[in-house]
């Protein structure tokens, strides 16, 4: 019916813009104008019946899987025989592996490899067919094998960004499952070689499980200083408490700012306190740099007692720029930052006007 | 210029530009599809939803602003908190109501007072207080000072932990995996910096409801081929996700009615000076539920705001920006919206320029007879598309519904599609007035 009324309504319009086009001399503009619409027109109705054709197809995969998963698991408690090996099963299994736990996943994960399935895969990671390719490092990022690690490492090294992308999301996440401290190095071997950007590695490492602390570690103390932002935000991200003393050589003013102020932010969110990290949130307040700036307040909200004296003595030989600055930036962190300031405030002869916070905004 | 000449030209204009909107009108539907097949497509592949739930989740803040509507604040909340996402956090914040809403919410969410610490810095009214809630810990209310819907997201951008600011209604409803995909192309692209989707409209099992619905698929069709040209600016206040240290950098939201589109606009301009890669993406596929206008009263009354949103970003600061070293937001995005801004006027002008010209007999009454029917004929051909496009991406196939969702795509044209043009004109001739004043 729609179908029936959508072609009653293109003709009629075709009708009436050729006959306005006729009565009005410009014949060959109306049929431009029909010709010209009737391609995304046609376009439309292909792109509408390929929809229909590949909903029922995906229909009859999900089917399939799920039979092959049944089958799977029958297998697997000796219920029934091996199911057919094809691309459905292969992926039904590998699914199955992904959403258990415990003894069940182990008993998958040996099938998986008894059966030769992760030797196919690994095999397929190498394949010169893109889609097989990602449809194989899918495969074993869900198994989760560390096998696989070196073959997902030189897969790291193709010329396809996606593949290195996606063969570096299955190593973190094997990574986090290895026992062996060599799953540590192949992983930040990759990361090196992939060339990613920062926002990607700092993605990538929250995968890797408890090994995230090791791989953040390597990247802060590595000579390859492409990563050690990510690694920075990470250490507070993932509040990697024992990685938080790597922090404190990007503390100091020589430190590039943006490292700088991420690792403040990340001292704050792990809570970590290193000696002397009052001076250098003393130097960053009153700093030019409004982002290192911020970053450090953070800090200072956070530990009142250790940065207030030696922030007050700092402030009264200042200069006034400097100390407004200061004086903003922790005003910004609620009232914890706003009792530093007053105390600040307080501490140069000039005592808050009331017992409530100081409200900076009213002067 | 003699009489005979006149009325050639305004034939030839009325016939080329009614080729135009045919044209651009079907190539948009012709986009929509070829994206919506891809997301369609991509239905398949469950990998990515899993690996996000599996620990590659950015944590997400969403910011909630009411204003005396406590009751549809708990509902909203209970939603929201219900929703599968592992680093969930949700900002109420009570915007200065000057009804029970703050007692409601006090003793329906069980609310504790805390201590709070500010991660932002933008200005805002006062905070009366900080409330944890008893029943879900990730939940936070600001209570504060009124001073509009912006004032209040910036109090509660102002407290976010988050990486990722989720900007929703009180009326809005999520799908389960809305958070998970959007959490997801926010980690896999590390340029984007806004991302929205369509909010399918909740309407009644009527001819109005059937005609909201196609009014929605129109919306959505046109903002997927803005997306396509990379001239997207329109993002919903329903349902956006932006970066965090993205809005903090612009100053935070500025804008009452269009706020998330106000400041996606500030986020790419602050790019393009910047000369550093922003992306603003749409998602076709609907993200979620919202309740739609219950009248033809509150219907206008939506159309005339969003006007007014569109036309003050174009008017009041946007437009004195066009410098060639904004590139393509310079010279497409922009004049796209000013384009968009002005179309309902002068579309009225145009159809009451031509029945002018007709009484005046400059033009025959036949030509303005067939330049009517064209449009219909257009009109209808192209909601019966959209209606199809749209059936696909929601999944929607009852045939109940069918009749009459085919004679709104006919009816549409016949009347609401005119009132629309004519409320937006209205509206976008008032803007400056009002802003004025």
């Amino acid at each position: 019916m729609t179908a029936v009324l959508t072609a009653a309504a293109a003709a009629a319009w075709a009708v009436a813009m050729m006959a306005l086009a006729a009565f009005t001399g410009v014949r060959a503009l109306g049929f431009t104008a029909v010709g010209l619409t009737a391609l995304p027109l046609a376009w439309t109705a292909a792109q509408l019946g390929a929809h229909r054709a590949s909903a029922a197809r995906e229909e009859q995969v999900a089917r399939e899987r799920q039979e092959r998963a049944r089958q799977w698991l029958a297998h697997a408690w000796e219920l029934g025989p091996l199911p057919p090996i094809d691309t459905a099963s292969r992926d039904a299994l590998a699914d199955l592996i992904e959403v258990t736990t415990g003894d069940a996943a182990f008993t998958l994960r040996d099938l998986y490899v008894k059966q030769g399935l992760l030797q196919l895969d690994i095999d397929e990671v190498s394949a010169r067919e893109r889609a097989t390719r990602l449809a194989a490092i899918a495969r074993l990022a869900r198994v989760r094998h560390s096998g696989a690690l070196r073959a997902l490492l030189l897969a790291a090294r193709s010329k396809d960004s996606q593949t290195v992308r996606e063969a570096l999301r299955a190593m973190a996440r094997t990574v986090a499952l290895a026992h062996r401290v060599s799953a540590v190095d192949q992983m930040v071997s990759a990361l090196y070689v992939a060339n990613l950007s920062s926002a990607e590695v700092e993605a990538l490492l929250p995968l890797a499980g408890a090994h995230a602390a090791r791989i953040c570690e390597r990247l802060i103390i590595g000579e390859d200083h492409r990563y050690v932002l990510a690694a920075i935000r990470a250490v507070g991200r993932l509040r990697l408490t024992d990685q938080a003393w790597l922090l404190s050589r990007f503390l100091g003013t020589a430190a590039n700012p943006r490292l700088r102020a991420a690792a403040f932010t990340s001292v704050a969110e792990t809570g970590a306190v290193h000696p002397g990290l009052e001076d250098h949130v003393v130097a960053a307040l009153l700093g030019r740099d409004e982002a290192v700036a911020a970053a450090a307040a953070r800090v200072a909200a956070r530990v009142p007692d250790l940065v207030g004296p030696p922030l007050c003595q700092a402030l009264a030989s200042a200069g006034v720029a400097a100390r407004r600055r200061a004086v903003a930036q922790l005003d910004a962190q609620g009232p914890q930052g706003r009792e530093i300031a007053s105390t600040l405030l307080a501490g140069q002869g000039r005592p808050p006007r009331s017992a409530a916070p100081l409200n900076l905004r009213e002067r | 210029m003699n009489a005979n000449t006149l009325k050639q030209a305004i034939e030839l204009t009325v016939i080329a530009y009614l080729a135009l909107a045919a044209l651009t009108g079907t190539l948009t539907i012709a986009v929509t599809a070829t994206k919506l097949r891809r997301v369609w497509a991509g239905r398949a592949h469950t990998l990515k939803y899993r690996d996000v739930l599996r620990g590659d989740t950015v944590g997400i803040t969403i910011l909630l602003p009411v204003h005396n509507d406590g009751d549809a604040a708990i509902r909203a909340v209970e939603h929201f908190t219900g929703l599968a996402y592992p680093r969930l956090e949700l900002i109420l914040i009570n915007d200065g109501s000057s009804d029970r809403t703050m007692n409601l919410l006090r003793t329906g969410l069980d609310l504790k007072e805390e201590s709070y610490a500010s991660t932002g810095r933008i200005r805002t009214q006062d905070l009366l207080g900080v409330y944890r809630s008893g029943l879900w810990p990730n939940l936070r209310v600001v209570d504060k000072l009124h001073g509009g819907r912006a004032d209040a997201l910036n109090a509660g951008l102002n407290l976010a932990t988050h990486p990722l600011i989720c900007l929703v209604g009180v009326k809005t409803r999520l799908t389960a995996a809305t958070l998970l995909i959007a959490a997801d192309r926010f980690a896999s692209e590390p340029e984007l910096a806004a991302l929205s989707a369509a909010l399918t409209p909740r309407v009644e099992r009527n001819l109005f409801g059937s005609l909201q619905l196609q009014l929605h698929a129109r919306a959505v069709a046109s903002k997927t081929f803005q997306g396509k040209m990379h001239a997207f600016t329109r993002v919903d206040d329903g349902f956006t996700v932006v970066r965090r240290q993205g809005a903090e950098n612009v100053g935070g939201f500025e804008s009452d009615s269009n706020y998330a589109a106000d400041l996606v606009v500030r986020l790419q301009l602050r790019a393009r000076r910047r000369d550093t890669p922003i992306a603003v993406r749409f998602h076709p596929d609907p993200a979620g539920e919202t309740d739609a206008p219950a009248s033809l009263r509150e219907l206008c009354m939506a159309w005339s705001e969003e006007q007014r949103g569109l036309s003050r970003i174009v008017t009041l600061e946007r437009l004195t920006r066009l410098r060639p070293r904004h590139g393509r937001f310079a010279w497409l995005t922009l004049p796209w919206l000013a384009f968009e801004a002005l179309t309902p006027v002068l579309e009225s002008l145009a159809a009451v320029a031509l029945l002018v010209s007709a009484i005046a007999g400059v033009v025959s009454w036949a030509v303005v007879a067939l330049a009517f029917a064209v449009i219909a004929a257009i009109g209808s051909l192209h909601n019966l598309l959209l209606l199809q496009v749209d059936a696909a991406a929601a999944r929607r196939d009852d045939p109940g519904d069918r009749s009459r969702q085919l004679a709104a795509a006919v009816l549409a044209n016949l009347g609401l599609r005119q009132l629309e043009t004519l409320t937006r004109a209205w509206a976008a001739l008032a803007t400056p007035r009002r802003t004025h004043a």
